[in-house]
């Protein structure tokens, strides 16, 4: 590791001056890149994607010096990004965003707009606002991702719990309705659940959370054997514990930990899933918007209106600094 | 012919030093030890003493960025660097160790018969054949009934008891001078650790070896051994002959204490044991002055501010590092 | 001949024939066969055997922790081994328990003051004063202070100090009868000395009945009143401490006292010096295969537990002890 070398050398000068100078080249860059009409898109995107991380490494060099070597600007950009999605998404109602859900109400608007002040990302076949559209389509995005989980996250860890110390016939069951579910393509169960269900986030939600609760299940049931089986819970029963007290009061809170970092890696597999679903219209129905059926509209398009495609980068942010804090809070419960 | 005058190992002054998250910690901190040729040599400590630490450095098993150093380590007539050997067939040849676990520090997907080999072929260049006859010879000598079908057995196909034969054998198998065993017995049944002791006892006779025996029980290494180091907080607080242990004139408090907290299976029944306040301390915060001082019920002012100087009773010629030692048995009279 | 005086008999816990056998993908494991014994109120019964022995499975059984194949358990006039789950379910707080492991046997996500009190949420008719001054006087009882513990888990203490935890929150609910399961086995000889003190303070205290199983002689000793000895699922021999450490009647338990570590008997030839495995124990008397005096008969006839004067009774069709030879002909 560099970094403890960095800080005990603090003392000089040229380590803090050449931070800055790092910070500072990136700045110009995605400064260029930025006021340069003239040049090729692609070399303008290069050119400030180059900038951005010249401007983060030496922001995280400058960080890490005042804070210490544990300090993570990731994990602080990744948090960051993640309240304002949700804060955007909570708040959409009330931002002063142009008309993005009734195309009947934007039939003044210009259609395929490209950027500008009046529409920051353009808008597209109906005229409705792209930006709006990416903060309602976070709106379900967060919901499937989160409502998913917990449905699926639930029942599984609940159903996993109860197999792992009840044992014998239940956890038969339990292990035999998991490998039913698990057999199946989940494409097909989803497809299957499509033809029945209406295309509302409700049953999105209750969709992907049946297909992950085999994997809680299975989660939950492994931690739970190797926690029944610790002294403290017969102890609990020598103490004449009823089973629930000893399922919550005892096994619960020991697997918890393991089931809420797993749960989170599902939320931001859950999110590209129904982007997926959305993909392949097998989710919410266009002109309702989601990042995943903005893109897939914006597929046939993006030739001629690339901008189309930015709900893809939400998309990638949220997932990225979801499983970003992921490993950041795994890592400190290994830490203890 | 081996010399009875002279001692066989002589360490003066070791001090290991782990790295840990915490910052390094001094496990062993100016140990001394000395190994007549041909004597049973113990070591007594309680979880955290050091004890096994002490011997890991003698045999170079600590990890790569331990720091050992010592005023002085003979074996033998020669000098030791700890971390650097005479030759490279030294650790195994000349000494070598039994551990305390012997389930994991065998190879549970190897043979037993090729963890025997192993040492001989390395050491002694044996041939395959020679090897695997002399594994079966040693298999024997050590009490493991049917040894030429046990050499294909895995070790969890073996009892405790016989994979701790096992073990004893991978150790001697190139006939060391010294063996260091580390809580030989430690997790066996009392009627199996009765078993290996008299085979170590037995081994140690016939091949003229020194023994090191570490052990958390005193009353075990009274049994055993000539002379007993005790070991607290990484310091050897008292070194002292067998008999002063067996009819209880120790001088160090903490020697004292110990055998007074042992439960004795010759003691009247139902006796109230006496425990010693506390726990032993915290490697990371070693107390100033004496290290037992904070749950000696004898310390006085002086103990908590400075390091007790050693000393040697004159007539029994124990050594002790205490600075208000139990009375000896001639004071007392 | 002189008779001993036998001891006064005021039995708390009765155990009739029990046998505990449990199937595994070898076969069946024969845990406990047939144990029958007595413990007297107030008393400290040792349980002394080597791995396989079967204490710590007789222990569980009686607690209804473990299932059983047969035999009874009383406590008092009742009969545990009738009741189901929900019907013993009241009886536990009276029986409780201390392990071997005792940083395991605390639930490491709770803290000290949960742990001590959660058995006195379960049972509100156990709170005589307050659950929070229940609690502080328990702990203080095992030396520790809840202001400066009880806000902290386990995982912050050293295995003695989590150990005399384990006492507090047993000892919170007055039980009647403590079964300690190898509890000072895991600790250091300067901290086990404090637990048994406990353990025998809180006996004294609170006119306890302790089980108390160890394979450590001297422990055992030093803490009992009757000491029970059993090999490989059966009881071998049973008696007052000072007669069974004085003159074991039974050639095993003489065999153990003469390898405990400072003992000063003589050795004893041990023939095999390997313990068969429960898999598949020996006919007759399991100890015949390592016994120096093992006849014919001993393999084909199991030696009854017999009483014999003094209360003592022995498993063996030739004992060493001469009185029995008058306890066999009787």
């Amino acid at each position: 590791m560099t970094v403890p070398l960095a800080k005990t050398g603090g003392a000089r000068v040229p380590d803090a001056v050449w931070r800055w100078a790092i910070v500072l080249l990136g700045a110009i860059l995605v400064g260029v890149a930025l006021s340069t009409p003239m040049v090729l898109p692609v070399v303008r995107l290069l050119l400030g994607a180059l900038g951005l991380v010249f401007a983060y490494a030496g922001a995280s060099r400058l960080l890490r010096a005042r804070f210490g070597p544990d300090f993570d600007p990731g994990v602080w950009l990744a948090g960051s990004w993640l309240v304002l999605i949700v804060l955007a998404a909570a708040t959409a109602d009330l931002l002063p965003l142009p008309e993005s859900l009734d195309p009947s109400k934007a039939l003044t608007e210009p259609t395929y707009a490209a950027p500008s002040a009046a529409h920051l990302l353009g808008t597209d076949q109906y005229g409705l606002d792209v930006l709006g559209q990416i903060v309602y389509g976070a709106r379900v995005s967060l919901v499937v991702g989160l409502g998913g989980v917990l449905i699926g996250g639930t029942i599984g860890t609940l159903l996993g719990l109860t197999a792992s110390y009840l044992r014998g016939r239940v956890d038969g069951a339990v292990g035999w309705g998991t490998d039913v579910l698990l057999s199946f393509p989940p494409l097909v169960l989803l497809m299957a659940l499509a033809a029945v269900l209406e295309p509302r986030t409700r049953n999105i939600c209750l969709a992907l959370g049946i297909l992950v609760i085999p994997s809680f299940v299975r989660l939950s049931r492994a931690a739970g054997l190797k926690v029944a089986g610790q002294p403290f819970v017969l102890m609990a029963r020598a103490m004449g514990a009823t089973r629930r007290r000893i399922l919550f009061r005892e096994i619960l809170p020991n697997i918890l930990p393991s089931v809420l970092s797993y749960a989170l890696l599902v939320v931001a597999i859950l999110i590209v899933a129904e982007a997926s679903l959305s993909f392949l219209g097998l989710s919410i129905q266009r002109p309702a918007p989601t990042w995943g059926n903005m893109i897939a509209e914006a597929e046939a398009e993006f030739q001629t209106h690339p901008f189309l495609l930015a709900p893809a980068v939400p998309l990638f942010l949220t997932v990225y600094s979801i499983n970003r804090i992921g490993d950041f809070l795994r890592a400190g419960k290994e830490g203890d | 012919m081996t010399d009875d005058t002279t001692d066989l190992l002589v360490v003066r002054g070791l001090r290991t030093t782990l790295r840990t998250s915490r910052g390094p910690v001094t496990v062993v901190d100016g140990a001394d030890l000395r190994v007549p040729r041909g004597s049973t040599v113990g070591v007594v400590g309680e979880s955290g003493s050091g004890k096994s630490m002490f011997a890991r450095s003698l045999m170079n098993l600590l990890p790569a960025d331990a720091d050992v150093t010592a005023d002085e380590i003979t074996f033998d007539g020669r000098e030791l660097d700890p971390r650097r050997p005479p030759h490279r067939h030294f650790w195994g040849t000349e000494i070598s160790m039994v551990f305390q676990d012997p389930m994991t520090a065998l190879n549970p997907v190897r043979t037993v018969g090729a963890q025997i080999c192993d040492p001989l072929r390395v050491h002694r260049r044996m041939n395959r054949r020679d090897a695997r006859a002399r594994a079966a010879e040693l298999l024997a000598h050590v009490g493991i009934p049917a040894p030429d079908s046990r050499l294909d057995q895995y070790p969890h196909e073996l009892s405790g008891g016989m994979r701790q034969r096992a073990m004893i054998a991978v150790a001697i198998a190139c006939e060391p001078q010294l063996l260091i065993a580390d809580e030989p017995t430690t997790g066996l049944d009392v009627t199996v650790q009765r078993q290996i002791l008299a085979l170590l006892r037995r081994l140690k006779d016939e091949h003229g070896m020194a023994m090191v025996l570490i052990s958390h029980d005193i009353a075990l290494l009274a049994d055993e051994v000539d002379e007993v180091n005790v070991m607290y907080a990484g310091e050897v607080v008292e070194n002292t002959g067998v008999a002063q242990i067996r009819d209880e004139t120790v001088r160090h408090r903490y020697t004292a204490a110990l055998l007074r907290a042992h439960p004795d299976v010759d003691a009247p029944a139902r006796t109230r044991l006496e425990s010693i306040p506390g726990g032993p301390p915290d490697p990371l915060a070693m107390p100033a002055g004496c290290r037992f001082a904070p749950r000696c019920e004898h310390a006085r002012a002086v103990c908590a501010t400075e390091t007790p100087r050693p000393a040697r009773d004159p007539r029994t010629g124990a050594a002790y590092a205490c600075h208000f030692p139990a009375e000896s048995a001639e004071e007392l009279v | 001949m002189r008779t001993k005086e036998e001891p006064p008999r005021d039995p708390l816990l009765r155990v009739d024939d029990l046998v505990v056998e449990y199937a595994t993908g070898n076969g069946i494991v024969h845990a406990v066969s047939g144990a029958t014994f007595e413990v007297n109120r107030g008393e400290t019964l040792g349980i002394v055997g080597e791995s396989g022995s079967g204490k710590s499975t007789l222990l569980r059984a009686m607690l209804r922790l473990t299932p059983h194949s047969g035999g009874s358990v009383r406590h008092g006039d009742t009969v545990l081994t009738d009741l189901d789950e929900k019907r013993m379910r009241p009886l536990r707080p009276s029986l409780q328990m201390i392990m071997q492991d005792p940083i395991a046997s605390l639930n490491p996500r709770r803290r000290v003051r949960d742990i001590v009190a959660e058995g006195l949420h379960m049972w509100p008719d156990r709170v005589v004063t307050s659950v929070e001054k229940q609690v502080a006087e328990g702990l203080e009882a095992v030396g520790m202070d809840i202001g400066t513990v009880g806000d902290r888990r386990p995982g912050s203490f050293s295995g003695g100090q989590c150990q005399r935890i384990a006492i507090a929150r047993a000892l919170a609910l007055r039980p009647d009868v403590l079964f300690c399961d190898e509890p000072v086995s895991a600790l250091d000889v300067s901290v086990q000395a404090r637990v048994l003190n406990l353990i025998q303070d809180a006996k004294e205290a609170l006119g306890l009945t302790v089980l108390f199983v160890s394979h450590d002689l001297g422990v055992v000793k030093s803490v009992s009143d009757r000491v029970m000895v059993m090999y490989l699922g059966r009881i071998c021999e049973i008696a007052p401490v000072e007669d069974i450490y004085a003159a074991p009647a039974h050639p095993y338990t003489n065999l153990l006292l003469s390898s405990a570590p400072g003992s000063r008997r003589p050795a004893v030839p041990d023939l095999t010096g390997e313990t068969p495995s429960p898999l598949d124990p020996p006919s007759g008397c399991r100890f015949r295969t390592r016994c120096p005096l093992a006849q014919d008969r001993c393999a084909d006839e199991i030696p009854p537990l017999r009483a014999l004067p003094g209360g003592r009774g022995v498993a063996c069709h030739f004992p060493l002890d001469h009185e029995t030879e008058a306890g066999a002909t009787a």
